[in-house]
């Protein structure tokens, strides 16, 4: 199993943008589809570092991490289980993605 | 006791005298030789850890009171720029306070973040019921949630969306929610017997 660390400053963009590509570049949704893609590549623990970025809108965050259990269909434990969030700069950002992901399944 | 010669000396007439210096016993230094000593060093030691607690309690509170100004003022600017972000027509202008938005909005958390490691503390409490040494500090991670959920929620950034003016009156409500709950925590945090 091949732990990986995913910086979105360094990997995605140091400025995240709207939810919807088509609403702007760097959009939650373009972050979701690389992510999907990560998932599937690797198979052990994606650590996504949220540090170094200009700041993150809620629905970027919901997008992103609640929508690869609504929109793509993956399984709750799959994204629990295989994802881990850090943010020394604010922390906020890591509870966020909680709610997120409880509400993409219905909790 | 100890007896060791001092000096012989040998007159001339055929009488010797002998002189014998007596040194009392020496011994090791014993816990009572200390004893007298023991309350003049125990005040001094607790003078200095009063005199230490005092002035890491006074420097605590000073830098909590300038943090708390500047949160205050970091939120100013957030709303600001999010109330600018939701009601300006013009497309780059309304760009620019989107991202000066979520930018203030994460200054504002780190802020906070660090207010919060900052209060961290214990205090003495006695209640029926209830530990006496009860943890508090100055938490306001699910104030910062909802204050970003309400600035940036869809369709915050959707550049195809019109002015949305009645935005503005929901970032002012949120704002005054955010500083009465900063400002009921910290007065619970100075305070800690008249918190709830």
């Amino acid at each position: 199993m091949t732990d990986v660390t995913y910086s979105i400053a360094e990997k995605f963009n140091r400025h995240p943008g709207p939810r919807f590509s088509n609403q702007g570049p760097n959009s939650g949704e373009l972050l979701r589809k690389r992510l999907l893609k990560l998932l599937e590549e690797t198979d052990g623990t994606i650590t996504v570092d949220l540090d170094g970025t200009s700041g993150f809108g809620s629905s970027f965050l919901d997008e992103a991490f609640g929508g690869l259990i609504r929109v793509d269909g993956v399984p709750v434990e799959v994204v629990r289980t295989r994802f881990r969030f850090r943010s020394t700069i604010d922390p906020t950002y890591v509870t966020e993605i909680q709610e997120s992901i409880d509400k993409a399944c219905g909790h | 006791m100890t007896t060791r010669p001092c000096f012989t000396k040998a007159p001339t007439d055929g009488v010797t005298i002998h002189c014998i210096v007596v040194e009392p016993a020496k011994s090791a230094p014993t816990v009572t030789d200390w004893w007298s000593a023991v309350p003049t060093v125990f005040v001094s030691i607790l003078a200095l850890w009063a005199v230490h607690v005092l002035t890491r309690s006074r420097e605590r509170e000073k830098l909590v009171y300038e943090l708390h100004g500047k949160i205050e003022q970091l939120l100013g600017e957030a709303t600001d720029a999010a109330v600018d972000g939701w009601t300006e027509p013009d497309a780059a202008k309304r760009a620019a306070a989107i991202a000066k938005a979520k930018w203030s909005i994460q200054k504002l958390a780190n802020m906070c973040l660090r207010m919060k490691l900052v209060t961290d503390r214990r205090v003495f409490r006695p209640s029926w019921g209830r530990s006496f040494l009860l943890p508090t500090k100055i938490d306001m991670d699910q104030q910062i949630v909802m204050l970003r959920k309400t600035l940036t929620s869809d369709p915050f950034e959707d550049p195809s969306r019109l002015p949305a003016l009645e935005m503005r009156l929901e970032c002012e409500l949120v704002r005054g929610q955010f500083l009465t709950d900063f400002d009921s925590k910290l007065r619970n945090w100075m305070s800690p017997s008249r918190a709830s």
